[in-house]
């Protein structure tokens, strides 16, 4: 079997530094630098900026500039090939909302002085193209056929030799705060023809925010909606009279979300295997969830997860997607409601609750 | 001007689409789709399109769907300039391919996906497996829901050819034979790049099954494919494809072909 690109062969992960600009002309170079959070170096780790801080400023286009910071680690590979000339430097940029993966040239030049490589890649983005997570990974790649410092053997032309965290360009995720989550709406349930009169709330994840809907007509569910005075702004009660039945609920809305997620995820591996029976994989199905849900997952994974703290949420996913039909429906009435009970049985869930039904906290 | 159908519910399963479809095309509200500046773009009836599929498409007769399904791609495509021109974001939108699947072309939609529309009134026809009715849907993230899409998978299939060399050339190579192909490449991110799609498609059109003999066993074109599609992980795994030239692309994968072609 032909093995391309062989491993192991000497691959590094160097420190680089990444400065976004951004500018409000289409043709004209005024770029502003754009601050980020916390500082612009990036090595194993990502550098990430929201949209939102792009729109705010109203800049119209993006640039994007990333420089290694000392050596590339992958100096080796010039001492065993005769060429200094075997080195690409460039950003490989990934979207899949927007559909993108392409490569964008820049430039690795050997220092003399310092005896080091020096990477340095740019590239500017209209403000308009900008969709979903855009994903810029510098990367140095092999120009032709090298030869390995490891061990000696040939490394083929493309071979990705160093790479550094990511420039990921995304919108601002949901807070996995519960009650920031989600947003609240009291409606009487007896009004509406979709709702049961009886059922205490009901859940809409598909609304941005999702939707917490409680049944306003249920007696004494939150008596202080019974009042009509409260309408005129009177303060409610005092919150801790309602404890007990805050963190009831707060537990019930968990369970139902973490009931009705993994329903999903095992409805779309229901239809993965269906189309494919030899599928195994089942990870990608977080891709096809919707944002809120993937929110809800990425919030709550430690509560909702079958055995172990998994590493991510394409894990979490899998294993769910795997599990039996008993193996789940035990989880759901067993460790997920213990780990939630748990999780509301301390101040979180019903501060969150509250929060989450706009009430003051005494 | 373009009006975008939204549904009057969220469409998350396949009895939601059940649902949308029994409720037929009317089921979808219109609203006009605001560009931002007042600025409002105008695309060519689809409707048209959805009919002569259908009337050139017999759904036992693979070759004819793939005929029907070329022809519909590339109309797609041309007639969606404005939009790439004007609100290239609207080609992801959720409501946007949701008009379309649901109302647009719907017949088409069901016809070649769901056997027809018999089942939504009479009940003793089975109803279509849910894989074929989550095709109605689209996470505008995912790259596997916006190939499977009835519609968007075409639109994308002719996007890639026309990225690729300014034609719809390569549509017949990608919708081919075997059109398991385009789902192993475009349900996955080897399919965000038109240059490493068309070359993995050209390729993998070459994996042939192999009849049983008296001395091997047959081996199916599948299960060809897989072993391809598992070498082509490896390699992307350390080869950024990205940056290759076409004809190093071809240079991999083709040699990828040969070695499975030689070990069967």
């Amino acid at each position: 079997m032909t093995r391309y690109g062989h491993t192991p062969y000497l691959q590094a992960i160097f420190k680089s530094s990444a400065c976004i600009y951004g500018s409000k002309s289409l043709t004209q170079a005024d770029w502003d630098l754009i601050e980020v959070d916390g500082n612009n170096e990036v090595g194993s780790d990502d550098l990430g900026i929201y949209y939102e801080t792009i729109y705010e400023q109203g800049f119209v286009r993006v640039k994007v500039v990333v420089e290694s910071v000392g050596q590339l680690g992958i100096e080796e590979y010039l001492k065993h090939n005769e060429s200094s000339e075997i080195f690409s430097g460039g950003l490989v940029a990934l979207g899949t909302t927007s559909r993108v993966r392409r490569y964008f040239n820049g430039q690795v030049d050997f220092d003399s002085v310092e005896e080091i490589l020096k990477f340095k890649s740019e590239v500017t983005l209209s403000v308009e193209d900008l969709m979903g997570t855009l994903q810029l990974e510098p990367v140095v790649v092999a120009i032709t056929e090298l030869i390995d410092p490891l061990n000696g053997l040939s490394v083929l032309p493309g071979t990705v030799l160093a790479t550094s965290g990511s420039v990921v360009l995304k919108d601002k995720p949901l807070e996995n705060k519960f009650g920031d989550l989600f947003r609240y709406e009291w409606i009487n349930f007896a009004e509406s023809e979709i709702y049961k009169k009886d059922e205490l709330f009901d859940i809409d994840f598909v609304s941005v925010p999702p939707r917490i809907l409680l049944n306003k007509g249920i007696q004494n569910f939150h008596f202080v909606m019974d009042r009509e005075d409260n309408e005129r702004g009177m303060q409610p009660k005092s919150v801790k009279s309602r404890r007990v039945l805050d963190t009831d609920i707060s537990a019930s809305v968990l369970h139902a979300c973490g009931a009705s997620v993994i329903s999903r995820i095992r409805s779309k591996a229901a239809v993965m295997k269906e189309d494919d029976p030899q599928a195994d994989e089942f990870g990608d199905v977080f891709d096809a969830l919707t944002a809120n849900e993937q929110s809800f997952i990425q919030g709550f994974r430690t509560l909702l997860t079958m055995d172990v703290e998994l590493e991510n949420n394409y894990q979490f996913c899998d294993q769910i997607s795997k599990a039996s039909e008993s193996a789940i429906n035990e989880h759901l009435t067993s460790r997920m409601l213990r780990n939630i009970q748990r999780y509301v049985d301390g101040e979180n869930g019903l501060m969150d609750l509250l929060d989450l039904a706009g009430f003051p906290r005494d | 001007m373009i009006s975008v159908c939204k549904s009057k519910q969220s469409i998350l399963s396949a009895a939601d689409v059940v649902e949308n479809l029994v409720g037929g095309s009317g089921a979808f509200a219109t609203d006009v789709v605001e560009l931002g500046d007042g600025k409002t773009v105008s695309i060519a009836s689809l409707d048209g399109f959805g009919k002569s599929a259908i009337q050139s498409m017999n759904v036992e007769d693979a070759s004819s769907v793939r005929s029907a399904d070329i022809k519909l791609a590339q109309d797609l495509h041309e007639s969606f300039g404005p939009i790439r021109e004007h609100c290239p974001w609207l080609l992801n939108a959720r409501e946007f391919w949701e008009w379309i699947a649901f109302s647009e072309l719907r017949e088409y939609a069901l016809a070649r996906w769901c056997g027809g529309s018999d089942w939504l009134i009479n009940s003793e026809i089975p109803r279509p497996k849910d894989s074929a009715l989550e095709r109605f849907l689209m996470s505008p993230d995912s790259v596997h829901s916006q190939s499977r899409h009835v519609i968007r998978r075409l639109y994308i299939y002719a996007d890639c050819s026309f990225s690729f060399d300014g034609t719809y050339d390569h549509i017949s190579t990608i919708l081919a034979d075997d059109l398991d192909i385009p789902g192993a490449v475009f349900e996955r991110k080897l399919g965000l790049s038109p240059t490493l799609a068309v070359a993995l498609c050209r390729a993998a059109n070459k994996l042939g099954a192999v009849k049983k003999t008296d001395d091997a066993k047959a081996i199916s074109a599948r299960s060809k494919r897989r072993k391809f599609f598992k070498q082509v992980n490896l390699l992307v795994s350390s080869v950024a494809m990205e940056f290759l030239s076409d004809a190093q692309i071809d240079d991999y994968l083709n040699g990828l072909v040969a070695e499975i072609n030689s070990a069967s």
